[in-house]
């Protein structure tokens, strides 16, 4: 039989007996069908979805494309979904007037005056919307995108010094505080015949 | 023998219990009935390196995160009529409160990159090895527990970018069957999602992760630290070298508290610096927000292959970080002498962080419902 040595004990032990054990293949097993059922899953259960023929949904979407973009781009398909808005027959709650005025106010590049139009075109219809449950957005108005900070400077030239002051301390502390060697300083120490000998006589100790 | 570099400021001996000064004997007090001189024992000097006080470091933004998470529940309300209204409120008119939501959404981010850090020097530091394989299924379920905050966190700001990530997961899940009823609006169809979300980011997540913690920890100690590869002559020994000397633990925890004193100014800095804006109110049906930077990688691989992407990149990584120990049997635990783990795991880095550009120089696109 072939043997191998082992580091760990120091003698020779049967190829055989460190082949694939059955515990290794058994989580090998897990590992791939756990792969595959992943795998079959996600092709089985890939599906398509449909676009929404809510009136009011259409021009919240519109809504949404222009606050987060007003060039060109973000206009031409704002203008997609309120077309889709004035199309559909589910418009429960939407004022088509104010639809309308507002896709004349987006043809002229007017980006606020359409988003006010189209705010006020689903009022009613986000005022009677059910307490949300599930998926549902709960979204009643859609206001721009808010700055992190507030205007006023002083506070935060404050709580800059105060942050800096404690990075600079913290960073003082941890630098005093480091190892005595650094891993390059250790190992050069631990080469040494001394520390060599320490170590080899605490190995030897059973 | 090894030497202990001794704490100055714990000393136990009864011959200078005279003249000691009061605070110290008051310490001594204290300490007869919490036992805290019992966190002095010796670990190996090289413990104290930046690299081996990562998840110290880690632990600290943990620290951060749920006292500046606590501030912000008090302003925080999780309906989906008053989510996105309660933020700008946070951001608006509670004095200071910005500040507070900037250092939580900079903690986050440095959480897992420290933890991500982490987990990579005990890879290449072969730290993972027997008998460290079960502490090492533990680091890795925290670091899937860090991104599940990630995510949930950015689902509760209930903006656009938060709703969208919301969106693809509930596709994921649903991808998954049964398996994903959990992220399933129908698994408590008069509950809103972003309720269940909201009890998972405060309570069920940072308890979890204080629950493996503790047995992260206490495995530390079981197992005593890992050995620095480089620093003993057989880089198969599960134990640092003797000659190694030790320093006592609170010197390990002094260092990380500095450490930790330094996150806090760095984050405190950036808050100031880049404060985390506030999105509009979210729209269902659109895509137009590209998600939180340590998602990009997997967002790209969606890009190329649809949603199923993202199940298949996130479940990749985390099997072969699970597998590890089971299929490395190489014993030696220098870089130099694993050679098969190093190029795979340089593969699987450089793929995502390739894939991390690619979606840097991307716009966001259309999945959802495809």
């Amino acid at each position: 039989m072939t043997r191998r040595p082992d580091s760990r004990t120091g003698t020779t032990v049967p190829i055989e007996a460190t082949a694939v054990r059955p515990g290794r293949r058994a989580v090998l097993v897990v590992i791939l069908a756990g792969l595959f059922a992943v795998a079959g899953a996600a092709t089985a259960s890939a599906h398509g979805g449909e676009e929404t023929t809510v009136g009011y949904v259409l021009a919240q979407q519109a809504l949404g494309h222009l606050a987060h973009d007003t060039s060109a781009a973000g206009i031409e398909v704002a203008m997609e979904k309120v077309d889709d808005a004035l199309e559909t027959s589910d418009n429960a709650g939407v004022d088509i007037a104010k639809v309308q005025q507002a896709r004349a106010a987006l043809e002229a590049n007017q980006v606020t005056r359409a988003q006010e139009l189209l705010a006020q075109a689903i009022s009613a219809a986000v005022a009677a919307l059910p307490p949300a449950t599930g998926m549902s957005t709960g979204t009643r108005t859609i206001e721009p995108e808010l700055a992190g900070r507030p205007d006023a400077p002083a506070p935060s030239w404050i709580l800059a010094i105060a942050s800096l002051a404690l990075l600079l301390g913290g960073s003082y502390l941890a630098y005093r505080y480091r190892p005595a060697d650094t891993p390059a300083q250790l190992r050069r120490r631990l080469a040494q015949p001394a520390d060599r000998d320490a170590q080899a006589s605490r190995e030897e100790t059973p | 023998m090894s030497t202990l570099r001794a704490d100055p400021a714990i000393s136990t001996s009864p011959n200078t219990a005279a003249t000691r000064p009061w605070w110290r004997r008051a310490l001594d007090v204290v300490d007869d009935r919490l036992g805290i001189t019992a966190l002095t024992y010796p670990v190996p000097e090289h413990a104290n390196n930046i690299a081996w006080s990562l998840g110290g470091i880690t632990a600290a933004a943990l620290v951060l995160l749920v006292v500046t998470g606590i501030l912000l529940t008090q302003f925080y309300a999780p309906v989906p009529e008053e989510a996105n209204a309660s933020v700008r409120h946070i951001v608006t008119h509670e004095w200071g409160m910005w500040f507070v939501r900037g250092v939580h959404f900079w903690a986050a981010q440095a959480m897992y990159v420290t933890a991500a850090l982490h987990l990579l020097r005990v890879f290449l530091t072969g730290s993972y090895k027997r008998p460290r394989e079960g502490n090492w299924l533990i680091g890795v379920a925290m670091f899937g527990l860090v991104i599940f905050a990630l995510f949930t966190g950015t689902v509760l700001k209930w903006d656009q970018e938060g709703y969208e990530a919301l969106g693809h997961n509930v596709e994921v899940a649903n991808l998954l069957g049964g398996g994903g009823l959990w992220f399933s609006p129908d698994f408590a169809n008069r509950v809103s999602i972003l309720i269940r979300l909201y009890s998972a980011h405060v309570v069920l997540i940072p308890g979890l992760i204080v629950v493996l913690f503790t047995l992260h920890a206490l495995l530390v100690k079981r197992h005593r630290i890992s050995p620095h590869p480089s620093l003993t002559a057989d880089d198969e020994s599960t134990d640092a070298p003797a000659a190694e000397p030790v320093e006592p633990f609170t010197h390990h925890l002094r260092r990380i508290s500095a450490l930790g004193l330094a996150l806090l100014g760095a984050l405190g800095l950036l808050a100031v610096t880049f404060p985390p804006p506030v999105g509009p109110a979210p729209v269902e049906g659109i895509e137009v927000i590209k998600p939180m930077w340590p998602f990009w990688w997997m967002f790209t691989l969606e890009n190329w292959i649809g949603l199923s992407g993202i199940l298949y990149g996130g479940g990749a990584l985390f099997t072969i970080l699970v597998a590890l120990p089971f299929i490395d049997r190489n014993p030696h635990r220098a870089w130099r002498h694993r050679r098969v783990a190093m190029t795979i795991a340089s593969a699987i880095v450089a793929a995502i962080i390739v894939l991390t550009i690619l979606m840097a120089f991307t716009t966001a696109k259309t999945h959802l419902g495809m």
